[in-house]
């Protein structure tokens, strides 16, 4: 019996039925649209939003356009994490859409500081909106990864920045009808502090590597 | 023509076979191998997903032969991409093991063979990435001396060493260096001391070299 055959006869001996993954692109769906209702009640719950704020998402074609490129991005991303956390279910075509999607959002921004979507003002300040984008983001990381640890990602750490890009870009997002409307605040305080999480789901995933690592028995 | 005439030698033993080459070229000939390869890999697929499904259900006797089939499957993609190499041994179970962590992850409703070969490839990464295995190279070799006369000229050994067509897209520093510290066995000093060049370009080589390998894996389509 060579080592192969041995270690086959391992594997099948006393062989525990499993339940196969859910859908994954109903669970993320799930994640999403959960993770988007948190972010909403607990941001009305800790101020009112910028008066007038969903007024204009009627009479600003061009902010409407704005919110819902972030919601299209923030959704393929979400559905981008999931998917790689399954040998084989992400396509190239599909996460280079992805990122396209999120870099046009982004880029909405940017030409904002030369052509805003809306008049720039300081309307709607909240005073710690950075600190918010970053808090609210966390319990939708853990949240995320919590859903994936049942999977099996091929790249733990690439998984993890696309559920902190998701985790982080949600109250981004929300921010544009809850806080002031000035590109280079939007920038600075919603954009950025969103971003982080990324770092901050690559961190999770390598303590989480690391400790697989270190339980490993070779 | 190689491409096809290996990939025909894997399921036809007998033309491999120099003088089965006329017959190789002729294009009847080559569309009927085509869809039979295309039959078999569709069999092999139905076959797959059906063992894994009842594997999934807890039916140890399909498991035990669905992952006594993949094994030479698994040996043979790994042998033709990286050539004879010791590691394939290791990277063979790993996989195995990668496969059995994984399982109820495969989804009927997607193709086997595709979620086989991500896991697969990402194994070979791995397992070449984390490759220290110089005393179990090393005691294949009778000694230092063999293997430096190997590995300063082109040998039979070394020849060997560089069938896999992958490596054989590597520039020849990339590929000295790999094959030196992970399929021979050497520590990072001591191929940068064979090589003449510092320990950290050895380092950054080897990183290239695997990121490359990656590259290309992930491009491989099946």
């Amino acid at each position: 019996m060579n080592k192969h055959d041995t270690l086959i006869s391992d594997l099948s001996r006393d062989l525990v039925p499993v339940s196969p993954s859910p859908n994954i692109n109903m669970l993320a769906l799930a994640w999403f649209l959960l993770s988007a209702i948190y972010v909403v009640a607990v941001t009305h719950l800790i101020g009112p939003i910028r008066p007038g704020a969903y007024s204009q998402l009627g009479t600003e074609p061009r902010f409407l356009l704005e919110m819902l490129l972030g919601v299209a991005a923030i959704l393929w991303i979400s559905l981008l994490a999931f998917r790689s956390a399954v040998p084989a279910a992400l396509s190239r075509p599909f996460a280079i859409t992805g990122l396209i999607l999120m870099t046009f959002w982004l880029a909405q921004y940017v030409t904002g500081f030369i052509s805003p979507a809306l008049e720039p003002s300081t309307l709607g300040k909240r005073n710690y909106c950075y600190i918010e984008t970053l808090v609210y983001a966390l319990p939708v990381i853990v949240a995320g990864l919590f859903l994936i640890r049942r999977l099996y990602p091929l790249s733990p750490i690439r998984t993890a920045m696309s559920v902190g890009l998701v985790a982080g870009m949600l109250p981004a997002l929300y921010m544009q009808l809850a806080c002031m409307y000035e590109p280079a605040h939007i920038l600075t305080f919603h954009i950025l502090p969103g971003l982080l999480m990324v770092g901050a789901g690559a961190g999770i995933a390598m303590k989480w590597s690391l400790r697989q690592r270190s339980s490993d028995p070779q | 023509m190689t491409g096809m005439a290996s990939l025909l030698g894997s399921y036809l033993p007998a033309l491999n076979n120099p003088a089965s080459a006329v017959i190789l070229n002729e294009p009847i000939f080559m569309e009927s191998v085509t869809q039979s390869i295309e039959l078999k890999h569709e069999s092999d697929e139905q076959c797959w997903s059906k063992l894994m499904v009842s594997a999934q259900a807890g039916n140890e006797s399909d498991y035990r032969q669905l992952l006594t089939e993949l094994t030479g499957v698994i040996y043979n993609f790994l042998r033709s991409r990286f050539g004879n190499h010791h590691f394939i041994e290791d990277c063979v179970q790993e996989s195995l093991i990668a496969i059995h962590q994984a399982r109820h992850t495969y989804d009927r409703q997607r193709r086997f063979r595709p979620w086989l070969f991500a896991i697969v490839r990402h194994k070979a990464i791995d397992t070449l990435r984390k490759q220290r295995t110089r005393q179990k190279v090393t005691s294949q070799f009778k000694g230092e001396q063999e293997i430096q006369n190997r590995t300063s000229h082109k040998s039979d050994a070394e020849s060997e060493l560089i069938k896999g067509r992958l490596l054989e897209l590597l520039s020849i520093q990339q590929r000295e260096v790999l094959i030196l510290t992970k399929f021979i066995g050497f520590s990072v000093a001591e191929a940068a001391e064979k090589l003449g060049i510092s320990e950290s370009l050895v380092k950054v080589r080897v990183h290239r070299a695997i990121n490359k390998l990656k590259q290309t894996m992930e491009a491989d389509t099946l």
